[in-house]
């Protein structure tokens, strides 16, 4: 029944958490088991598609239709998806899940090695204080059982290790961090930031969006050399991911077993010690069942998959999922609004160009709700926004053929400048996920089933989203386009929430230091712990919290609590 | 959605009489099975038109008709054969006489003109058969070895991010710029 190998700590997904979470723990002297349900992927050997020019792929990148509707009709939605990434994203038919068509969310995944940490946005902020404050002051949600002090030094190291590019602006709303370098904003971006300041009197800016890209080289790995194809795998190790960073730091202490192609099922539950005492996994390959055990199990599935492996370890003792006695595992599920923006031509700027391809935008912080209430809505929003000068792809939907056509297009086209929300939802009880009555994917698990709606407070952001967008680029040029509709619910793939924080066990999962108020040695720090949403991007917090929760757990063991 | 295209057209046609004599009881339908070697033939011609050879070779080459054919086939663009067969149907009402196949040249141009005014849109819009032929046409050759690296710059590995440059007279655009890589279906 027991294990065959002994670890002092599991952790369970190899994605931007459970990375980090095997970095910290091997080196502060643990051996850990890291166990990732995909497949393995190499760094540099395996981005098979990194150096591939489009002429060389069957469909030339757009991928073949068919295909994408038969076997990838929710991860071809995302941004990233094309022929070059397909390869790093789920078969949607493999690993089907249940939704309400009323209510559709759009579940991207990434089943590998790495997780998504191969084909993220790579954009990182901190949260500000205000954020951790948010559900105290206005009542939505639980407390967090933390403030932005406490994250503050582990915001540090995290920056520290990965490196991150950003511009320092001394805001509150969008605390600086530790930046290594930044990228430089265009002509139209930096105009546009002048005109902001104006026409709001200082209260507006924007800079460049700040990202998990390297401008020098570091410990071994290369800086970005802006081809914009991250999500195919970078050989120059010029983004964050576990292959380019966390995975070689942990591999480096020689105490880190990593297996892969091996899934999960359930965490088996000790009611005599109250602690998790195995972690049962299903080789996919071989279908063989083995139990693994260890003195403290990380939980970095990822927000779903997590709340997933909770329910599926429901056990006479818990009957309601495993560490669920508050009852409100799976609830209070969020995912960031977007959606709303809007589009302007920026005429002025015809005799400028650029060479490269920076791999991030530019961010309008939070200008809503900021210093006191100045809104119908609770909380806020950010833009984000690039200034794009027309290629041949605008020439596809417009008049024009022949050879005075063909030779114009040598010219680089003309400007344009976009900005599109990304707001923050509330915690909301009804919006939740649980498994599925009936249903089990490739693997034979459970589906996962998801309940989520935008409501009220969000449907209003929206609203003042656009109206806002509008007036602002319309200081560059005529409006070419704007909405204010919502994007479905998983559109940001920031989906967090469903086992959440807090200082009262009978209303969150989880204390202040991650760990299960039920089941002393489990701890959770992907996105299922999160208490709110705020409206930056989420992974730096992800990746403090889990640093934080593995110093914690280091205490606890040493102490001989667990 | 191709379909209430073309028939807005037809019947615009038909006003005027021209296409007065296909509206008729009793005419056999002409048969609507796609042709292979027919409509690559068919695109071959079209993509000479829209991106004709200059100092750098044009799209009428076989290779970019038979990719436009098959992405086609396989529905990109909401596309299918049919829009090859609705398109020459259109072209055939464009131009006097024996229809697009047959015509002089000058005539065959004017009519895939008077088709290219209407293509004003992207993503979401109605897309009339000559709008999707002619986005998988410059998809094809922007993509290819000669339109991305001769007719314009392909870099793969950039190195450096330089924000504001001035333009020069005479160099070309980046096929590889950060706006041609967000990749529409």
């Amino acid at each position: 029944m027991s294990g065959e190998l002994q670890f002092d700590a599991i952790v369970v997904g190899s994605g931007i958490t459970g990375g980090w979470a095997a970095k910290e723990l091997t080196e502060r002297g643990f051996r850990v088991l890291l166990i990732e349900r995909g497949r393995h992927i190499e760094h540099q050997t395996d981005y098979e598609t990194e150096m591939v020019p489009p002429w060389e792929l069957p469909f030339r990148g757009y991928g073949d239709p068919q295909l994408w509707k038969e076997q990838y009709p929710v991860q071809s939605e995302g941004r990233y998806f094309d022929e070059w990434t397909y390869k790093h994203f789920v078969n949607d038919r493999d690993h089907p899940y249940e939704m309400d068509e009323t209510r559709p969310f759009l579940w991207k995944r990434s089943y590998q090695l790495g997780g998504k940490s191969l084909v993220w946005g790579r954009q990182t902020y901190r949260w500000s204080p205000q954020d951790f404050e948010a559900n105290a002051k206005d009542g939505h949600g639980v407390d967090w059982p933390i403030r932005y002090d406490d994250l503050a030094p582990w915001y540090d190291h995290v920056e520290k290790f990965i490196g991150v590019q950003g511009a320092h602006e001394g805001l509150d709303v969008l605390p600086d961090g530790q930046f290594l370098g930044q990228f430089d904003l265009t002509a139209p971006e930096i105009a546009f930031r002048d005109r902001l300041k104006k026409a709001y009197s200082g209260r507006r800016t924007l800079t460049v969006a700040r990202s998990a890209h390297l401008t020098a080289e570091k410990e071994g790995r290369g800086k970005c050399q802006f081809r914009m194809i991250c999500a195919r795998g970078c050989s120059y190790g010029a983004y964050f991911s576990t292959q380019s960073a966390t995975l070689p730091a942990a591999q480096k202490t020689g105490r880190l077993t990593l297996i892969t192609d091996s899934v999960v099922e359930s965490l088996q539950y000790d009611p005599a010690t109250r602690k998790i005492s195995g972690v049962r996994v299903l080789d996919i390959r071989s279908k063989k069942k083995t139990v693994y055990s260890s003195r403290v199990v990380f939980l970095c599935a990822s927000t779903i998959d997590t709340i997933g492996v909770m329910f599926r370890s429901a056990s006479a003792e818990m009957p309601n999922g495993l560490g669920n006695s508050s009852g409100v595992l799976g609830h209070y599920f969020m995912d960031h609004v977007a959606g709303a923006g809007a589009s302007a031509m920026a005429p002025e700027f015809a005799a400028h160009t650029t060479f490269g391809n920076r791999p991030t935008p530019f961010i309008v912080p939070r200008f809503r709700n900021v210093a006191e209430k100045d809104t119908n809505f609770d909380r806020g929003y950010v833009f984000f926004g690039s200034a794009t000068q027309r290629s041949w792809r605008s020439a596809e939907t417009a008049p024009g053929i022949g050879a005075e056509a063909k030779t114009m297009r040598h010219a680089p086209g003309s400007w344009g400048i976009g900005i599109n929300i990304l707001g923050e939802a509330l915690p909301r009880s009804e919006n939740r996920v649980l498994l599925a009555k009936n249903g089990v994917d490739r693997d034979g698990l459970p589906q996962m089933r998801i309940e989520y709606s935008h409501g009220e407070n969000e449907k209003k952001m929206l609203a003042d989203a656009e109206r806002e967008a509008k007036a602002m680029v319309g200081l560059m040029g005529p409006l070419v386009y704007s909405s204010g509709k919502a994007a479905p619910g998983g559109s940001t793939v920031h989906e967090m929430g469903g086992a959440r924080m807090g200082k009262d066990p009978r209303t969150s999962v989880l204390n202040g230091r991650n760990q299960a108020h039920d089941i002393a040695n489990l701890f959770i720090t992907d996105g299922a712990c999160m208490s709110s949403s705020a409206s930056v991007n989420p992974s730096l917090t992800y990746m403090a919290l889990t640093a934080r929760a593995c110093a914690a757990a280091e205490d606890l063991m040493k102490a001989g609590a667990l | 959605m191709i379909g209430a295209q073309y028939l807005t057209r037809r019947s615009l046609l038909a006003s005027s009489g021209v296409a007065a004599a296909l509206l008729l009881p009793g005419c056999a339908p002409e048969s609507s099975e796609p042709d292979e070697t027919k409509s690559v033939a068919l695109i071959m011609m079209l993509a000479d038109i829209a991106i004709p050879t200059t100092d750098t070779l044009g799209a009428g080459g076989a290779e970019t008709a038979k990719w436009v054919y098959q992405s086609l086939a396989r529905g990109m663009r909401d596309g299918s054969l049919d829009t090859i067969v609705a398109l020459e149907k259109e072209l055939d009402l464009a131009v006097p006489g024996k229809g697009f196949r047959r015509a002089p040249k000058p005539h065959q141009v004017a009519a895939l003109e008077s088709l290219d005014r209407f293509v004003n849109g992207g993503k979401g819009a109605v897309l009339s058969p000559w709008a999707t032929v002619k986005s998988l046409i410059f998809r094809a050759y922007y993509t290819s070895e000669v339109g991305a690296s001769q007719e314009l710059r392909y870099e793969l590995v950039p190195g450096r991010f330089d924000a504001d440059l001035p333009v020069k007279p005479g160099d070309r655009a980046w096929s590889t710029d950060a706006n041609a890589r967000n990749l529409d279906r």
